[in-house]
């Protein structure tokens, strides 16, 4: 009953932000065709009036709102998300090529940025005050404050061109041809290295912090004198009693970091010329590919709601409380 | 349990706050000993310091001497056998007490399995066993439920058989009747004075009622220091120290008079007798001079320079 009802909820969601994504561009000011011919009043490109209406016609733009709006809907649910302008190709097809490459991105770097910084967070919170402690925090804050493509630039410059033990760019390397699977395997992850620590040094201060303060208020609760009491070793308690306890705020912070990393791979990607959706994104902000931005805006919206869905369940997971409700 | 010249001191930005000053006293193998006084009059600090669960800033002097070992000398490791095996303490506000997150069962059974080296299953199986001593109905299933779905009354008789899991020879029981109504405050008393007949208990309270069914010696504090211990009948029948007996005093069936003025800091405390500002029998000798504690009549004892009978 309580799954029913939170499928239901994220259904609507979905529906809302199927519905903003049809009527923003189109509350836009502007001609929907301007980007056929240009802006540039520089060049004086005409279309006449018959030429527009046959090109409204041929991208239904010519049929009331309601009509376009429903067969908008129809299209999603059969997968179609439209025609890329630049591309030449559909939509949703350009997406998920790119999105393959971006998912095993920001999923490796996501997994080892949240258990490296619950780790350091609770082994720091448990040190607290001590050197050990102090040094982990200023310098996992110090590296953590850098901004996201200048930290990708270093690393770049350093273990890719200085050292040259990485790659500089792509995800693998052109035109190669491998001997067996295994080796195809190691070229992909060589390639995913630089740019994955680039988001894991980057992401990784928030959830340190978190999990640090998260701890140490657990650390000072009731419930661990009471385990303490009972003649518990310290260990025993910060494995059993403190760290579920502590990872509840992490799980809603991952959830909303999830739209972030999409914020944030567009710079790793552009860095690293990493084929994924952020550097599709870039791309098709750049040669105005509204289609394909709409569809990707989608895709990105949709990612964010299931990241919400998954830490939803992992409350229920973590903790009895939310069960009943 | 003998505890001589124990002090407890917690260093902070605005002092020292002396938590537990100077406190002697010995609790015998099968008695309820009371601790009672006001909150914040160190009750609670005193209990801790037994159990050595202080912050770590704390300081401690003196010696709690108990089954011929100094605790205040004791290793760390030393205590984790004493914890919960030896002595145990059920902690007040059984609402954060217990983790929120951890069955009710396990968090019995976890304690078990440490001090009785039990496995898994028994262990679990103990657990529900002192679900059922505490009268709690349906123990086996109750076990696997989390403390939210406990009612206050409910989550207090889990603190007490979690308490008395490892079967330890002396407890000590803090507010184990706070926030808790009249018919399930009356069942709780009843089921400790069951669970600790032939146990030494300390129990601190604020709730002479509750002191008067369970104790048969009992210790009024008042910042950070006894003013006066007697057993149960004296200090009912003929209390000496003026704070005694504005305690009784405050009873509902001796008329709810409260005493005037609130208990001092625990930093700062006023010259001579600690209570003269909020006595109405103080005179000169009571602003310079601290009392000492003396005996007055066999096993009675007061800190007062009047004490009269």
């Amino acid at each position: 009953m309580n799954l029913i009802n939170k499928l239901a909820y994220y259904l609507v969601i979905i529906l809302i932000i199927l519905s903003i994504n049809f009527f923003l561009p189109r509350a836009m000011p502007g001609d929907q065709l301007a980007y056929l011919i240009g802006e540039n009043p520089d060049m004086p490109t005409r279309m006449t009036d018959e030429e527009r209406e046959v090109l409204l016609a041929h991208y239904g733009l010519d049929k009331p709102l309601s009509e376009q709006y429903l067969d908008y809907l129809v299209g999603i649910s059969r997968g179609d998300l439209g025609w890329s302008i630049y591309r030449s190709a559909p939509v949703l097809e350009v997406i998920l090529v790119r999105l393959k490459w971006t998912m095993l991105l920001t999923g490796t770097s996501t997994v080892i940025y949240l258990l490296l910084g619950i780790f350091l967070g609770a082994e720091s919170a448990w040190a607290r005050g001590n050197k050990k402690d102090t040094w982990s925090l200023i310098s996992i804050l110090t590296v953590s404050s850098l901004p996201v493509f200048f930290l990708g630039i270093l690393l770049k410059i350093f273990f890719g061109a200085e050292l040259d033990i990485f790659p500089l760019d792509g995800a693998k390397t052109t035109c190669a041809s491998y001997a067996n699977p295994l080796e195809g395997v190691l070229d992909i992850l060589h390639h995913l290295v630089l740019p994955a620590a680039t988001l894991v040094i980057a992401h990784i201060g928030g959830t340190y912090l978190l999990m640090r303060n998260s701890m140490l208020s657990v650390l000072g609760a009731d419930y661990i004198l009471s385990a303490r009491a009972k003649g518990l070793s310290e260990r025993y308690i910060l494995n059993r009693h403190a760290i579920k306890n502590a990872l509840l705020p992490i799980v809603t912070m991952a959830a909303l970091m999830v739209g972030f990393m999409i914020t944030g791979t567009i710079f790793v990607e552009k860095v690293f010329t990493y084929p994924g959706i952020g550097l599709l994104l870039y791309d098709s902000v750049m040669c105005r590919d509204y289609p394909l931005l709409q569809g990707l805006f989608l895709i990105i919206a949709i990612s964010v709601v299931i990241a919400n869905f998954i830490a939803d369940m992992t409350y229920i997971w973590l903790d009895p409380r939310v069960r009943e409700e | 349990m003998r505890i001589s010249d124990l002090k407890t001191n917690f260093p902070t930005p605005d002092g020292i706050v002396r938590a537990v000053d100077t406190i002697d006293l010995s609790i015998r193998d099968t008695e309820t000993f009371g601790l009672i006084g006001e909150t914040g009059c160190g009750k609670t600090v005193l209990g801790l310091t037994i159990m050595r669960l202080l912050h770590p800033a704390a300081t401690m002097e003196g010696e709690i001497i108990y089954k011929g070992k100094n605790l205040l000398e004791a290793s760390e490791a030393e205590m984790r056998t004493i914890r919960g095996r030896e002595i145990a303490i059920i902690l007040q506000n059984p609402t954060t007490s217990l983790n929120p997150v951890m069955r009710v069962g396990e968090q019995i059974a976890e304690a078990i399995r440490l001090h009785q080296g039990l496995n898994k299953k028994d262990a679990a199986a103990k657990a529900v066993e002192m679900l059922d001593a505490v009268r709690i109905p349906s123990p086996s299933q109750r076990a696997n439920e989390y403390p939210h779905e406990f009612s206050g009354g409910m989550k207090q008789r889990v603190m007490i058989a979690m308490g008395l899991a490892c079967n330890p020879s002396f407890i000590i029981a803090d507010e184990p009747t706070k926030g808790l109504d009249v018919t399930i405050k009356a069942q709780i008393v009843e089921l400790m004075k069951e669970m600790t007949e032939r146990k030494a208990m300390l129990l601190i309270t604020h709730d002479l009622s509750v002191a008067r069914e369970l104790c048969d010696r009992i210790a009024l504090m008042y910042a950070g220091e006894l003013v006066e211990y007697a057993p149960l009948k004296g200090i009912f029948e003929s209390p000496l120290h003026p704070y005694t007996r504005g305690f009784l005093g405050s009873l509902p069936e001796r008329g709810l008079v409260p005493i005037p003025g609130m208990s001092p800091s625990l930093i700062d405390f006023p010259d001579g007798c600690r209570f003269h500002p909020r006595c109405e029998h103080a005179t000169e000798v009571c602003r310079r001079e601290h009392p000492e504690l003396v005996e007055f009549n066999a096993g009675h004892f007061v800190r007062c320079h009047h004490a009269r009978s």
